[in-house]
């Protein structure tokens, strides 16, 4: 791989300028909000458990014991069989007590169809911004058929985990709600979405992001998922800053070549431990993904830009020979490792930095991962983990390309950060025109 | 050794005396636990107060069944978590469930005082398939539940739930 001199100074030392600014400032990883919230959370549960049993016997008459009752539950609740635990809530105040914190407590959002109107709900809805009231019809359209109201907050408490799927551009209308709900107990959020943003005007850049998300004060676990656009009107700069850890799911296109968390933040990330980037796609779908030029850039702006921050890359890591590319795992890492030491130590880093960097970075193979991985255990279902490790059929491959390719139509080089970085986006432009890098695109 | 097999003596609710094969009787944690207690008496009938003939007949069926299958480790609560947790049932104990709901109830109770975990499990994911997509005015008939709500306090959970139940 050779890289043409000028172009690969220019990244470096944008790099460096762009690591100059933003040395750990903040290192402070607030042990003590840490615990409260832990506190808050257990003596809620506590609490909810009493009343539960409080509340037995007279009323509830049943024909099985609590406890088998417990082990049905249970079941319905691994399943996430909504909409019947839903149903035994409401067979009576015993039952109503003793399921609504398990109801809540794994909360799912996506758009919703509108009952009232056919499938009109779909279609966004038209927004005026700058008026602050929302009137039925300016109510976005993922909750005109579920209103969202303060009633709701007591409910939200309970929610320790909250999976926003499909989440785009049409979730910050939320912004016009005249309530922000919070979610005092929330560890995981997970945030799916198949669609770009930046096809945002400047009107909509402007508007107040998800009014959902804006509510979101602490959080141990950020999950993304998808295509997502990393632009602040998805995620804001407020939400990245929350997590402990970040894992980042997405097609090799979206994390390998975009710089995630966005590079406006330049480390200033301060309660982050550790990053983790999966890609689920079997091997026959992904280029030679640890030779990409951006990649290693990447990777290095990483581990400069956050210092402390563990950074773990899961994947099935190919390399390639005179017979065309394999997989091998440990190959692949090394020869990885040899091109970020060609490319770093001789001008930049000293073999010191280098060793003291990648004892951060790690790559871990996706079926490695899969079965060693306790971290995520019970944040992600085994459903989807079953489904990065199955062999891809073709019916699921026809299906999957259809999915990252709404994504990657949308993810030029240019968009990714759009104008803060003019020097690394032409350069990457021209990096990717007639390479073999752009053959996806 | 060509030795006769062992067996034990069970005794039901209706004084029904049942000689079953200590491989087959051992899946019941309980009275495998009794057997070591009562030591080698012959003749000892290990009687089952809660459990009535024609729920045991159905129960040592299953157990016969499964007797070549290693036995669930005592502490083993939790630990095959994903394994327990699928509704999926095998292919014989769901032809073997398939009886009426009395009888279903009826197996559940016997199956956690006999501490039969493996079939404690069955039946509570044959109650937990039979509870799906019902109403709850159906749920309450089938658990026998008192209705303790008014209808409006029963429509207003049933409007704050809407947003949990995707």
């Amino acid at each position: 791989m050779s890289i043409p001199n000028a172009v690969h100074d220019l990244h470096i030392s944008h790099l460096f300028f762009v690591s100059n600014g933003l040395l750990p400032n903040n290192i402070s990883n607030e042990p003590s909000q840490l615990d409260t919230m832990g506190q808050s959370h257990t003596s809620h549960l506590a609490n909810a458990h009493e009343s539960s049993s409080e509340a037995e016997s007279p009323i509830f008459t049943g024909r099985l014991p609590t406890d088998i009752l417990l082990q049905i539950i249970g079941l319905l609740e691994y399943e996430q069989v909504k909409a019947t635990l839903s149903a035994l809530a409401r067979t009576s105040k015993y039952m109503h007590q003793l399921i609504t914190p398990l109801l809540w407590k794994h909360l799912t959002l996506k758009p919703s169809v509108d009952d009232n109107s056919d499938n009109k709900a779909l279609s966004p809805s038209p927004s005026s911004p700058g008026s602050g009231k929302a009137s039925p019809s300016q109510i976005p359209f993922i909750f005109r058929s579920k209103k969202l109201l303060p009633d709701h907050q007591r409910r939200f408490d309970l929610v320790n985990t909250l999976e926003i799927n499909k989440h785009n551009i049409e979730w910050c209308q939320t912004g016009s709600l005249r309530w922000t709900p919070s979610f005092p107990n929330l560890r995981t959020l997970r945030i799916e979405s198949s669609q770009l943003c930046t096809t945002a005007t400047k009107d909509d850049t402007k508007r107040s992001s998800c009014r959902l998300i804006s509510g979101i004060t602490q959080l141990d676990f950020l999950i993304v998922r998808g295509s997502i656009d990393m632009d602040k009107v998805c995620i804001p700069r407020t939400l990245w800053k929350l997590p402990r850890e970040i894992l980042v799911v997405s097609s090799y296109h979206q994390i390998y070549k975009r710089f995630l968390p966005p590079a406006e933040y330049k480390g200033d990330l301060p309660r982050l431990e550790r990053i983790t980037y999966l890609t689920p796609e079997k091997a026959d779908h992904a280029e030679n993904i640890l030779e990409s030029p951006h990649f290693v850039l990447n990777v290095s702006r990483i581990l400069i830009e956050y210092e402390f921050v563990k950074v773990c890359y899961v994947g099935n890591f190919r390399y390639k020979t005179e017979g065309g590319e394999k997989v091998d795992h440990a190959q692949a890492v090394k020869e990885f490792e040899d091109r970020l030491k060609r490319m770093m130590v001789p001008n930049y880093w000293t073999t010191y930095m280098l060793v003291k960097r990648q004892q951060r970075l790690e790559f871990i193979s996706l079926d490695k991962w899969i079965e060693d991985e306790q971290r995520w255990k019970g944040k992600l279902t085994e459903k989807e983990v079953d489904g990065w490790r199955r062999p891809v059929s073709k019916r699921t491959a026809g299906k999957r390309a259809s999915i990252f390719g709404l994504l990657l139509s949308g993810s030029t080089y240019g968009s990714w950060c759009p104008g803060r970085r003019p020097s690394i986006l032409n350069a990457g432009g021209f990096w990717a025109c007639g390479s073999r890098y752009n053959t996806c695109l | 050794m060509a030795e006769k097999k062992q067996t034990v003596i069970l005794q039901t609710s209706d004084d029904e005396q049942f000689t079953v094969e200590k491989v087959v009787a051992e899946r019941s944690a309980m009275i495998k636990s009794m057997m070591e207690d009562l030591g080698d008496q012959e003749g000892q009938a290990i009687p089952l107060p809660n459990v009535s003939s024609s729920v045991l007949t159905k129960i040592l069926e299953y157990c016969d069944h499964h007797k070549t299958e290693p036995l669930p480790a005592p502490d083993a609560n939790d630990a095959d978590d994903s394994r327990r947790k699928t509704s999926e049932i095998g292919e014989w104990d769901s032809r073997w469930i398939q009886v009426d709901q009395e009888m279903l109830f009826e197996i559940i109770l016997a199956a956690n005082y006999l501490d039969i975990k493996p079939l404690l499990d069955v039946g509570c994911k044959t109650v937990a398939n039979m509870i799906k997509g019902k109403t709850p005015e159906e749920i309450r008939k089938l658990f026998n539940i008192t209705n303790d709500f008014t209808p409006e306090e029963e429509e207003q959970i049933r409007k704050e739930n809407e947003w949990a139940e995707e």
